[in-house]
């Protein structure tokens, strides 16, 4: 079973926060080396942030899906 | 239909090679956003760093807005397409500028990047060739624009009415900017003494584009703001409000309206002019 972080009401992902620090603390703060976590956010903008920044924040992206307009998962599996 | 001030995304996929215009990504944060991927051929402004004076906090001067626009390798005559993150707040913000220097071909991609990208259109990392311009300010429009000044003075004016366009808990005073802003808190909470309170979302349908124009004429018509009269748009610092300028001015076609930029982060924190709170 897949942990599931939901991301849509992250308010310091509505701009006034850097997206970047928000999305990092996320990955350092709730999630463990080699663990596999899907994120679910609510805009797509920040969803095709997820899919590019895997490298600089220490994740594999293992799938992605648009569930509607309002909902984007994304599973990533956290470096070692 | 939202006017012709609005480029429709499927649009803009078939004519990113028509020659004439210029697509500009305004991003509030490039790192997260034109950095990763960005509409083929656009170029980036940068709203902190292209479009603000620090540290007076002013937009750009005329000069700068010149040598902004040459530097990018737009001409006076360019057809220029703004689009941006956070839905289309910095893109807006650009637009007001363009509109300020007296650009007239200028016209805002409905929905941003948000939109773009949830169709699945075409993202690339491959920057564009430009092709320095000489360009020209030839005509300065400052009644786009309101000062705490043009403010104070019509606070009891009939034919002018405020719109804050921020969340109700900021309007009421219950909050004086949401927590996540840390740097933009004041120290009073409220409004402009009459403002209308119409949050800059109303006007935004689900898939982050314009509602239909009928929709949003009703929205304004029915809280009192009606074409007749001169409005003036608020929010925190500007940007939100430069949104709602887009909307009024452009899109429903009123006749008068300006940007009270310096918003709440200036009038919640000057000193002995007068306040409302509550609902």
């Amino acid at each position: 079973m897949v942990r599931k972080i939901d991301l849509r009401n992250n308010k310091d992902l509505e701009c006034g926060k850097s997206k970047l620090e928000t999305l990092n603390t996320v990955i350092l703060n709730y999630t463990e080396p080699g663990e596999v976590v899907e994120l679910i956010v609510g805009s797509a903008d920040t969803w095709y942030a997820l899919k590019k920044l895997g490298e600089d924040l220490g994740y594999e992206v293992i799938s992605e899906d648009k569930l509607d307009e309002k909902t984007y998962t994304i599973t990533i599996r956290i470096d070692l | 239909m939202t006017g012709d001030k609005v480029v429709e995304p499927e649009w803009l996929k078939n004519n990113l090679d028509k020659p004439g215009i210029k697509i500009i990504e305004v991003d509030y944060e490039p790192d997260t956003a034109y950095k990763l991927g960005h509409i083929p051929g656009a170029v980036l402004l940068d709203w902190r760093k292209d479009l603000n004076r620090y540290p007076e906090r002013d937009i750009v001067s005329p000069d700068e807005f010149e040598r902004l626009m040459s530097r990018i390798g737009v001409s006076n005559d360019t057809e220029v397409i703004l689009y941006g993150d956070y839905n289309n707040w910095f893109a807006a913000f650009a637009y007001w500028i363009f509109k300020i220097y007296g650009h007239e071909k200028v016209r805002i991609l409905n929905g941003g990047r948000n939109k773009w990208i949830s169709l699945d259109y075409p993202l690339t990392n491959e920057e564009p060739s430009i092709h320095e311009t000489t360009y020209k300010v030839v005509h300065t429009d400052l009644t786009l624009r309101a000062t705490f000044l043009d403010v104070l003075k019509n606070l009891r004016s009939e034919k002018v009415v405020f719109v804050d366009v921020r969340s109700p808990a900021e309007y009421t005073g219950e909050i004086t900017a949401p927590p996540e802003y840390a740097n933009e808190q004041t120290q009073r909470g409220g409004h402009i003494p009459s403002a209308i309170n119409i949050p800059w979302s109303l006007a935004v349908a689900e898939d982050g584009g314009f509602k239909d124009l009928n929709e949003i004429r009703e929205i304004y018509t029915s809280k009192g703001v009606t074409p007749e009269k001169e409005v003036i748009v608020y929010c925190r610092i500007g940007e939100r409000a430069a949104f709602t300028f887009f909307v009024l001015k452009e899109l429903l076609g009123y006749n008068k309206v300006r940007v009270y930029d310096g918003s709440w982060s200036e009038w919640g924190n000057l000193v002995g002019v007068p306040i409302e709170t509550g609902g």
